[in-house]
């Protein structure tokens, strides 16, 4: 049972930590890529909320909850390196990492290289809630949670980030009508 | 696309997109950090549910609701000096252990060099990473000396809490203004109706409690405490939890005064093997404990000389 190997992990059981890790990396690295949009800094960041939850494990009261405590370390490490890297980067544009080249019948190429334009706009936090909701399919009540900010205030945050990313898309649309090329 | 569920639609499509497996080195990574990286304990801040708003910006010492975490016993050879036995030892680091939560207060005076050193709980006034040889507490009363191994760190030193870490999962915590704590499942402080404060009281406390077992007690002297040292371990069948932490717990260590309510309650987990030398210093009591695996902690305590205030 994971809660049983939470518990060890509680009693300094390495192995048991590192049993964790593995059952939920993949999920908590998708995470991470996708509020970051870069597999490098996402795998950093991964690594860092792992340390601090092996670190602060003890204080996990509910070993239950341990899913949902390593996602909101995750998330919060997460936009706490998106902030840095917006103050760094300020407005170069960050390389993609792995961009898609499919072209499905519900996204184009065009579709995609808009929406991660529009995305990487969006304020850290916003991409955290827009991943937590469509990614994970938290509710906002859940997502407020991890965050630690009102559920009001997620939902308004989400209407916001969803009609950027709206936005993105119909502006696209709106160049191709015109004849014009989205690039 | 027009339509909110289109958007919808359209961005759970584009986030299912993407890398979704961990890189393998992670993991390597992580168990080569984690190995490197010491376990907090469980300390709370209990006392901001229940302290004196009076106390809330920091008047006296740090808060904390104490909960022991340790690993493997150990046992003693010689009582009478009070050094627990030879054990496998863990690496030590000079790290001291930082506690996330915010302090409460500065811990009274101290000195300059005190003063640049961070704590537990992010006070100051602890001496941190000690030198091998002869130290002395600085604000705890009733003062003690003692002889510190390498590498030990002295990561709290109040009034009426003082702790050596070793930076693993080794340490000797000293108690003093103490009384006999009621279990509660909130982890409330409440002192035990009826049961009074001397070493009798709180050895015949712990021997008879019904989630400890209890090894036979011995006489002890460190100096001018004299009493008795007993080792403790939680029962199997206890089921009884504190909600601040997580497994089967007992509690029964809280400070005395009013104002250190905001100390919170210590206990045991289940897993914990503690060892408890009960003191009486000048006609107060003083508790000293001793976890961890580490073979130093017998030469600690053994060590220890209380001096009674003249």
């Amino acid at each position: 049972m994971d809660r049983d190997l939470v518990e060890a992990a509680q009693r300094g059981d390495q192995a048991a930590f590192v049993d964790l890790v593995r059952t939920r990396g993949d999920r908590l690295f998708a995470v991470a890529q996708r509020i970051l949009r870069d597999v490098d800094r996402a795998e950093d960041a991964l690594q860092d909320a792992l340390v601090i939850a092996w670190r602060d494990l003890r204080s996990l009261r509910d070993p239950d909850r341990f899913d949902a405590w390593v996602h909101r370390l995750l998330t919060n490490i997460c936009i706490e390196q998106a902030r840095r890297e917006r103050r760094r980067v300020a407005n170069l544009r960050v390389l993609d990492v792995e961009p898609s080249t499919a072209i499905d019948d519900l996204l184009t190429v065009g579709d995609r290289d808009q929406l991660d334009r529009a995305f990487r706009r969006l304020v850290p936090e916003e991409r955290a809630i827009l991943v937590l909701r469509f990614y994970l399919g938290y509710e906002p009540t859940e997502i407020a949670e991890v965050l630690g900010q009102p559920a009001g205030t997620i939902r308004s945050r989400l209407h916001h980030a969803t009609r950027a990313m709206r936005a993105a898309l119909d502006a696209d649309a709106r160049l191709i009508a015109v004849g014009g090329t989205s690039r | 696309m027009n339509q909110r569920s289109d958007t919808d639609r359209m961005l759970r499509h584009w986030l299912s997109d993407g890398p979704a497996t961990m890189p393998d080195r992670v993991i390597e990574v992580v168990a080569d950090r984690i190995a490197r990286q010491p376990q907090r304990r469980s300390w709370r801040f209990l006392g901001r549910l229940t302290m004196n708003p009076a106390f809330k910006y920091g008047i006296a010492a740090a808060a904390v609701l104490l909960i022991a975490v340790a690993g493997y016993s150990f046992m003693p050879r010689n009582a009478s000096n009070g050094g627990p036995g030879a054990s496998p030892s863990l690496a030590p680091t000079v790290a001291p252990t930082l506690a996330p939560t915010p302090s409460t207060a500065a811990v009274a005076t101290t000195s300059p060099s005190r003063a640049a050193v961070r704590c537990n709980f992010d006070v100051v006034g602890c001496a941190g990473p000690l030198t091998q040889g002869a130290h002395s507490s600085a604000h705890f009363l009733p003062g003690f000396s003692f002889t510190a191994p390498i590498a030990w760190v002295n990561s709290f030193d109040g009034q009426t809490n003082y702790e050596l870490d070793s930076g693993g999962s080794s340490y000797v915590l000293v108690w003093s203004d103490v009384a006999i704590s009621q279990h509660t499942a909130t982890c409330e402080p409440l002192k035990q109706p009826g049961v009074g404060n001397t070493v009798k009281d709180w050895i015949d406390f712990v021997t008879t409690h019904p989630g400890l077992d209890a090894g036979k007690p011995v006489p002890v002297t460190l100096g001018d405490g004299k009493g008795q040292v007993v080792d403790l371990q939680v029962k199997a069948g206890w089921t009884k939890t504190c909600s601040n932490f997580p497994g089967t717990s007992v509690q029964f260590i809280m400070h005395a005064k009013g104002t250190d309510r905001t100390y919170g309650t210590y206990g045991a987990a289940s897993w914990v093997k503690l060892r408890l030398y009960v003191l009486s210093v000048a006609g107060g009591t003083v508790l000293v404990e001793a976890y961890g695996t580490s073979p130093q902690l017998k030469t600690i305590v053994s060590s220890m000389r209380f001096t009674a205030p003249r």
